[in-house]
Parts: C-alpha cells; structure tokens; sequence
C-alpha cells in the first residue's frame, strides 16, 4: 500500500527541502491539499510482459542495459501510468497558481515512482515463488540506455489499449507521469547493474552531484 | 438507417478477434499484423470466412493498426493495405449476405493537449484510410477501441466528409465507465449521436460481464442502434491470455437478450467458435424496443451536463465592456482567457459561454486558439458565441464533445446559415425571439418566433431537447413595461414548445443604481416562469446565493444539500485577517491577501511605479537571493510570486481607473521547443518574469521554430527564452536558434532546461544559459533592463 505521508515526505525532498529542513506551515498545508486531491484523481494502472533476451535484443542497446541483464535468459518489460486527468490537473494548476502545478509536478512524480515500485516489488514476489530472481527496474533513458526505444516497448507491451499508455515521437510518454522499465529474469539471484553518475547525461550539471548526492536507486 | 443497416427484429451478429486468430496461425508478437494481408491473404481471407461460415454478418477487415504512421518505412501505403484486406474480406463474404467494415483502430499516440498529435493531423490520418476503404469497396466505416473522444470526432469527421459509407462508433471502457482518457458514455452518445453515426458500440477492454451494465446505459440513453464487441473475459495479469470459453462467453452474453442491443460480436480472444455459438444462441432473438429517454444533455468528452435542474452559464468570457479581456484577446495573452474560465469553474459555473469577438482581431483563429485552450484546462461544456457562421464553424470543428452555438434568431437568412451547421457538428442552439423587425415588445410575438426557430430547427433535423429559447431580457430603465413580458414569454415557450430557455439577466439593471439587487430579483423571477439557463457571472456571489435558494425554495435541492455545502460552517482560510503588514513583509512571506491590503495602502503616499521599483521588486529580489543561496526553495519563490501578482492587481485596477496604462519592462517571448511537452519550468520562468514587469508572450509548448520567429518579428521582441527537457529535443532548441539567426532577427536567445549545460547553450549559438528562473530574471534585466 502506497503511503501518503511516504509520498509529501519525498515530494518535500523532490521540491527541494533538505532532510532536516520541514517546509514552511502553508507550504506543508498546501502541499497536504495537493497529495489529497492527487490522490483522488490518480487512476494508476500497471502493466506487464515476458520476452525472450533474444527477441529483445534490437531494443536493448548500449552497455549499461547489458551489464544490467547478466545471467538473466528472459526479460520483463513493465510500464505504469497515473492517467491523464493528472496531466489536465496540473495544466489546469498552471494557469490559476504555478505554486501549486510545481507541487503537484513533484507529488505526482514521486507518486508515479511509488507505484512503480510497488509494482515492481509484486512482480517480483510472483517469480520469487516460480523460483526465479528478476532484477531491479532499469529504464529508457537512464545511462547510456536511449530513450529512443520507448515507443518500442509500448508497442510490444501493447501499453496503448491495455493501459491508454502512448509516446511523442520524440519519445515523451503521455500521460506524463508514466514509467516503462525492463527487469531481467534469471533463475540465479540478481540485482542487476543500475547506471550511476559517471555514465548519466546530466553527469555536468546535476545539482545532486555537486552535493555529492546521487539519484541512482540502491540495489535490493 | 436502422433498416438499411441494422434491423428491429433480430440482432445482427458481428465477428470476433482479428489478431488473436492470426497470432494462432503464425503471426509473430510485436510483428504488425495488417501487413498479413499482402504477405499471407490466403490465411486473412480464411480467418474472414471462418468468421461468416460462423454466422458473422458484419466482419472487420485486418487494418485495426492500419495508418499512416504505423506504416512509415514498411514500404507499404495506407492505400496498399487496405485495398489487399479489404480484398480479403469480401472474398470471404462472396456469395453471402455478410457485408464489409473498414476496420479502423486509435492512431497510436495521444492528441492534443495530452500529446503532439493535432486534431486536424488526426484527421489526414483518418481520412487517408476511409477514401482508401470506399475505393477498395467497404460497405461501412468502424471506427473502434478509441479511448479518446477527440480522436473519434476526427476519425467521424473523416469519414462523414470524405465518403458515402455508413459509420460505426465504439469506445472501449473500464469498469467505472470511463474510458483511460475519462471520456464516459453520456458524452460519447451526445457527442456521437450529434455529428451523425449510424451506429454506437462498446468494445474490448472488458469481458461481457463487466460490459453488461456499461451496455444497458448505452442502450438507455441512446437513440442509436447499440451494438457490443466484449472479450473474452479480463486477460490473466501474468499470461495476458483471456480466460473464458466460447460457452461461458456465450451464456453470458445471454443477458444481452433483454437489453436492446442491435449487434453483438467479439473482441480480444474471441475465435469463430464464440461467433458460432452467439448465432445459435441469438438466432430469433427480437430485441425489445424500449422508449427512449430524451434529454437535453451538452458536454465535453469528460463531463456530461444534463439540463434538467438550474445550469449556470458563465459569461465572463465576451469582450463586451471588458478592458482587460479586450487587450488579452488583442495580445493574444491566452493565459487570461483561460484564468477567466478556470475561476468561472471554481465559482460554479456549468457551462461556458465564449465570445472573442472583437473587429481588429481575427475571429476565426481566434475561437480556434481559445477552444482549443479552454479545453485545455477546464472539462465544463461551452457556448460557443458569435454572430458569423465560419467563427462559429472553426469552433465547432475543433470542439471536444457536444458543445451550445449561441445564436440563431428568427431571421430566415440566419436560420438557413447556421442551422445546417449546428446539425452537421451535432450542436445544441440558442435561439434569440428577434427577426428582421427587431425584438418584438409583445410576450406573444416572441413566442410566434420562438415557434418559428423550433420549427426551423426540426426541419433541419435538430432534436427539440437541443433548442434552447432566449426570449431576451430588456432594460428596466428604458422598457420598463416591457419586463413582464420577457417573463410571460418565457413561461409560454416553455410550456407549450416543450424546449430549455435561456436566458442573460444582467442587462436588466442597466442604468440603474445597485444593479445587483434588481438582477438577483430579475433572476429569480426568471427562474420561477422556468429558465433553465441564466446566463450570468458566476463570480458575482448575490447571483449564486439567488440561484442556491431558488433549488431549495423550489425543492431541486433536496435537504438543502448542496446549500448548506456551500454556506454551512465553513469559515473562509485563514490568511493573517487582523493587523495590516508592510508590503514587502507580505511578498517575503508570500501572503496574498495582505499584499493587496498592502499595496492599497502604499498607493495613498505613493505612484504605482515607485510602488513596483521601490517596494515589490526589492522584496522579489530578497526572495529571489534566498533561493539561490539555498535559504529558501521554489514553492516559497513561487507562493512570493502569487503575493506579489495580488498586488500588481491593485495597481493594474487603480491605474485603469484613472485611465492609465501600466508601465511594461519590454516583451520576452517564452516557449518550448518543437517536439518537447515539458512546460513547468518554462511556466515557472514566465511566472517570475512577469512579476518583474515583463510583458511575456508564452508561445507554449512543442513550438517549430518558424512560429518562434514569426512571433518574435510580430511583437519586435528582444529576448527569447526556449525551453528543452530532452537529449532528444535539443535539436529543435538549436534548429530553433539557427532559424532566428539566420531571419537576422535582432533577439538574444536564453536557454534553459534540465538537460542543458552553459556550454552546450554556447554551442548552439544561444546568447544566455539560465540555470533557473531567478537567472532568467537577471539575463532579462541585462537584455532589456
């Protein structure tokens, strides 16, 4: 079960309040009203499918991903979305108070995230009783993996019609607040090799960096 | 065309799955499907006649992913893929009764404003297909498994305007009736039913169980044929195979019996022997012909509104005597229209009217632009306002649902342009009793027009729920007399021509003293001889409150619910009421209300521009310092931001009182670049310039580069700012400059955006890289001081 409290916790982080810094009274207040009404209007919806390494192999270019898949003989491809009531929320938010669409962008992000992982956690406890080990989620984009590859897996997923998930051609998901990410399956116990710092686009100019942060998930 | 295509006494059988019998025999996954077509029409034509032999008599052609698009370095066309699956479904239907429909699937990416996709680019898409499909020799259009209205109305619109087939409409639906775009039936069926379909369905997503009571609404609402494609039941989450047999799915379409559905068929996982089974089953059937509720009913694609209690038209949005949405609609300053809209919805407004007539803009573009952004942002059906027919079609044509035309009158000239419109985009419309002769005194006259528009209407085959009578309000101060009779027409329209009135009030006090006591009276007069629909400002509160006690007074408001949601116990938010502060101290703590209070106070020892230089823009920059340090973050700056708007409005109002223009920095255009959908930060951008006293022109996002230069010549700016979030969108940020440079347009450029670097923005010839917002304030105030 998602958290609330988890949720305007990390939109804190991602909104810029370090750890031990609360945000002012208001801004917790709004950001309380911000999380209730996303959380009404979220209608999150997964989805899931199984390939061969093999019949993947022309989508998953690049070293990072191949480091990421070792030892695994079959893959996962899973793709979550918030829907796109959430895109016309903060469109809406936008116009009549920025303060407010720049806390639901973060909410929204963070809850996106959630349940991503939330996901992800079940998929892997449904292998985990098959006797198989899936990795943890690594994404388009991410690395030297190219985002390029994302209209693929929604074509293979079938994401549209099973999910109402789409991308741009310049290869932006919509709705929005949306993930794919592929899991490697093996039946050896893998974490897999997440991208870190030295290989990430924004490896110049990233403000996490410079504070000696990173924003690589831990491996489980 | 319920005989032509679909009969009253029977239900017609439509087949099952196209890809889940190729897949069976062979097709690889991920590999795309319609091309079977031309590579194995053996095995296609043989799916089709398996279909047939099964009872089928409305089978799908194999072109569900067919376009354009999908089809890009296939090395086939459109045209090529239709013709060979079309090819293959009459083969199979050769000397049978069964016929052939043109089967047509959502695009594969989202339209506008969820993607990049226009509306008028989805139409090309669809109209490319259905002229190949008539040419190849269809005998109907399906368009299905859309989730998204928008894109249904384009492919309708294609298919209307571009061959002679009859056109079928399904949407697929989750449980809660809904499609993923939030799109529910109610709209579907008004809008559906409006732009002419022959027939309306639900398909896919759900098994029959779950379509059942989806289904029943349909059919309860609808005065279409209705016709179900379900799956075969809900997919397994792991397997994504579908779960039921052909008996189970057939013992529970059992229930359709009853339903009066029209056709029924299959979808994902349905094989001939489903069909087999449904044509046993279904055979002498006769499905019950039930009385169909007609109602007046308007909408968006996500909300449908009913007019059958008290329906709010908000009329903020018209430039009559309006100085600030006059100079938006000539700035072509969107943001303000949609402000309008967004606070119309907030104060209750239930649908809105849209009026952007002015005679130096053009009109057209202009209800184009202002639907398309309303849409955009606010789910209330509108009123689309204008007195010239192309206004009105370039609205109609880009509307999102079933929208109101405001106006037709009783002038024969008028009634013969606008009527077949509002029938060919299926409109509902206000019609105003005045003729050649003017606004007739007598209660009676009007009524004689009124009847002539109804009659007018119906002859052009509007439906009588869809006329709403204006029997127009007139002046108490110079037709005093006159008053009553507006009232008495409005009683005898609505009772003996059985239509919805309508109704502006606020003309009623012209030239009278506390307009707002007689215009509540007036209303509630108007309500209690039936209006349906004032047409009033929903942020004037003396209005609302008159509104909320008539549903109580005349018992539409059951238990008083809804007025004591809006006036019991709640007690407004608490944003320091008691002791005034300075106004700087309100901009640092970004508290809006005190910084008004503030700022009228400022304004008895000071101009507004020593206000702005002295007092606002210090405060800004302390914020601003203290979000580059770190002291302070961005819901802070931006809730400053807020504070600090509230208070230019006092001056903005107390400058146009003494008939003043407000003083503007100079203009910088704002914009996303072509192909990016990312718009917070470009937004957050404009908000803090525009605090500094920028005048800034938002383009908006996924702008090409050409529109960027055109405005930047058009406004003589001189500073751009672009926004790109993507490695791959960069591209259009650097071809975006290439293009400014090489018109020699004398602007500098300012990049920003998360994958930037103050090297790369070099690189690309930009002049500036503002890392944030606060940066962009400080390159704009080196470019234009």
């Amino acid at each position: 079960m998602i958290q609330p409290e988890m949720i305007i916790q990390d939109a804190y982080r991602r909104l810029g309040y370090p750890a031990e810094n609360q945000p002012d009274v208001y801004t917790c207040q709004k950001i309380n009203e911000v999380a209730d009404q996303i959380m009404t209007t979220a209608a999150p919806r997964t989805t899931q499918k199984e390939f061969t390494l093999t019949s993947l192999e022309p989508y998953l270019t690049g070293r990072d991903i191949e480091k990421h898949l070792v030892h695994c003989h079959r893959c996962l491809l899973l793709a979550a979305t918030l829907g796109s009531q959430i895109d016309t929320l903060i469109r809406k938010a936008s116009v009549s108070d920025m303060n407010e669409a720049v806390i639901m962008d973060a909410v929204t992000s963070v809850l996106i995230e959630a349940v991503m992982e939330e996901f992800e956690a079940e998929v892997r406890e449904e292998y985990r009783h098959q006797g198989h080990f899936i990795t943890s989620r690594y994404s388009p984009g991410y690395g030297d993996f190219p985002i390029t590859v994302q209209n693929d897996f929604l074509h293979l997923l079938d994401a549209g019609r099973k999910i109402g998930l789409y991308a741009t051609p310049t290869h932006i998901l919509t709705p929005r607040k949306s993930i794919t990410a592929v899991c490697g399956i093996s039946t050896q116990p893998v974490t897999g090799h997440l991208a870190g710092c030295d290989t990430c686009t924004l490896e110049s100019v990233c403000q996490s960096k410079k504070e000696g942060k990173t924003c690589a998930r831990t491996l489980i | 065309m319920q005989e032509r295509l679909f009969e009253t006494n029977r239900i017609l059988i439509m087949d099952g799955a196209m890809g889940t019998m190729l897949q069976s025999k062979g097709l690889p996954p991920g590999e795309q499907p319609d091309l079977y077509s031309v590579t194995h029409p053996d095995i296609v034509t043989e799916i089709n006649r398996a279909y047939v032999e099964a009872g089928a008599e409305l089978i799908c052609t194999n072109t569900f992913v067919t376009n354009a698009k999908k089809l890009e370095g296939s090395g086939y066309t459109v045209r090529d893929i239709v013709s060979a699956a079309t090819t293959c479904a009459k083969q199979a239907c050769k000397g049978t009764h069964a016929r052939v429909m043109l089967d047509i699937g959502p695009i594969g990416e989202m339209l506008v404003p969820g993607g990049t996709l226009g509306f008028e680019e989805a139409y090309e898409i669809f109209r490319e297909i259905v002229v190949a499909g008539e040419e190849a020799g269809a005998d109907l259009i399906l368009l299905e498994t859309m989730t998204d209205l928008y894109e249904l109305k384009a492919g309708v619109l294609a298919a209307k305007e571009n061959t002679n087939l009859p056109v079928l409409a399904s949407m697929t639906f989750e449980e809660n009736g809904r499609t993923f775009t939030g799109c529910c039936i109610e709209s579907m069926v008004a809008t559906m039913e409006g732009l002419g379909v022959d027939g309306l369905g639900i398909n896919c997503s759900l098994g029959p169980v779950e379509v059942l009571p989806l289904a029943r609404r349909m059919c309860e609402i609808a005065s279409l044929p209705v016709f179900v494609k379900a799956n075969a039941g809900l997919p397994d989450p792991g397997s994504g195979a579908y779960t039921i047999s052909a008996r189970q799915f057939c013992e529970e379409m059992q229930a359709y019996k009853s339903l009066g559905v029209a056709a029924i068929g299959g979808c994902c996982g349905t094989t001939p022997d489903y069909v087999r089974l449904l044509t046993a089953s279904f055979r002498g059937v006769v499905p019950p012909q039930e009385e169909k509720m007609r109602k007046s009913v308007v909408c968006s694609a996500i909300k449908a509104v009913t007019v059958d209690r008290v329906t709010v038209i908000g009329e903020n949005i018209n430039p009559t005597g309006k100085k600030r949405l006059k100079e938006a609609l000539r700035n072509g300053d969107m943001d303000y229209l949609l402000e309008q809209a967004i606070a119309q919805e907030k104060a209750g407004a239930m649908v809105l009217d849209v009026n952007v007539g002015l005679p130096e803009i053009d009109e057209v573009s202009m209800m184009v632009s202002a639907v398309k952004a309303i849409q955009s942002v606010s789910n209330l059906p509108l009123q689309l306002d204008s007195t010239r027919a192309d206004v009105l079609e370039a609205g109609l044509r880009v509307y999102n649902g079933k929208p109101i035309v405001n106006s037709v009158n009783g002038e024969q000239a008028v009634l013969d342009q606008l009527l077949p419109i509002c029938k060919k985009y299926g409109a509902a419309v206000v019609g105003l009793t005045l003729d050649e002769k003017g606004i007739p005194t007598g209660a009676e006259k009007r009524f004689i027009i009124a009847e002539k528009i109804v009659r007018e209407a119906e002859k052009h085959g509007l439906a009588r729920e869809d006329l709403y009578i204006d029997c127009l309000t007139l002046t108490a101060s110079a037709q005093q007399e006159d008053v009553k009779e507006t009232l008495e027409a409005l009683k005898m329209v609505k009772e003996k021509l059985g239509v919805k009135t309508v109704l502006g009030v606020s003309n009623i006090s012209f030239g009278l003293p506390n307009r707002e006591q007689i215009n509540t009276s007036f209303l509630t007069l108007a309500l209690a001889h039936g209006l349906d629909m004032p047409i009033v400002n929903p942020l004037s509160e003396p209005m609302m409150a008159a509104i909320a006690s008539f549903n109580v007074l005349y018992n539409h408001d059951r238990q008083a619910t809804k007025y004591l949601q809006r006036y019991a116990g709640t007690s407004p938010p608490v944003e320091n009421q008691g002791n005034e502060m300075s106004l700087q101290e309100a901009v640092i703590q970004g508290l809006k209300t005190p910084a008004a209070i503030a700022a009228k106070t400022a304004l008895k020892t000071m101009q507004p521009e020593e206000i702005v230089n002295s007092l606002l823009i210090p405060a800004l920059d302390m914020v601003g310092d203290r979000f580059e340090k770190g002291t302070c973050y961005l819901p802070q700056l931006l809730q400053s931001a807020n504070a600090a708007v509230a208070a230019f409005e006092v001056l903005k109002t107390h400058l146009e009182a003494l008939g003043q223009e407000e003083v503007k920095k100079g203009k910088i255009i704002v914009a996303t670049v072509k192909g990016d959908i990312h718009d917070i930060g470009k937004n957050i951008v404009k908000t803090i310039l525009a605090n500094y006293g920028y005048q800034v022109i938002d383009l908006g996002r996924d702008i090409p580069p050409e529109q960027i230069a055109q405005a930047a010549v058009e406004h003589q700016v001189r500073l751009v700012g672009l926004s790109a979030l993507m490695t791959t969108t960069l591209g259009a940020m650097k071809e975006t400059i290439k293009v400014l440079r090489e018109a020699e347009i004398s602007c500098e450029v300012m990049v920003g955006g998360a994958v930037l670097t103050s090297e790369y923005a070099a690189l690309i010839g930009a002049d500036y890289y503002a890392k944030d917002a606060k940066a962009s304030v400080d390159i704009a105030k080196k470019v234009l001081g």
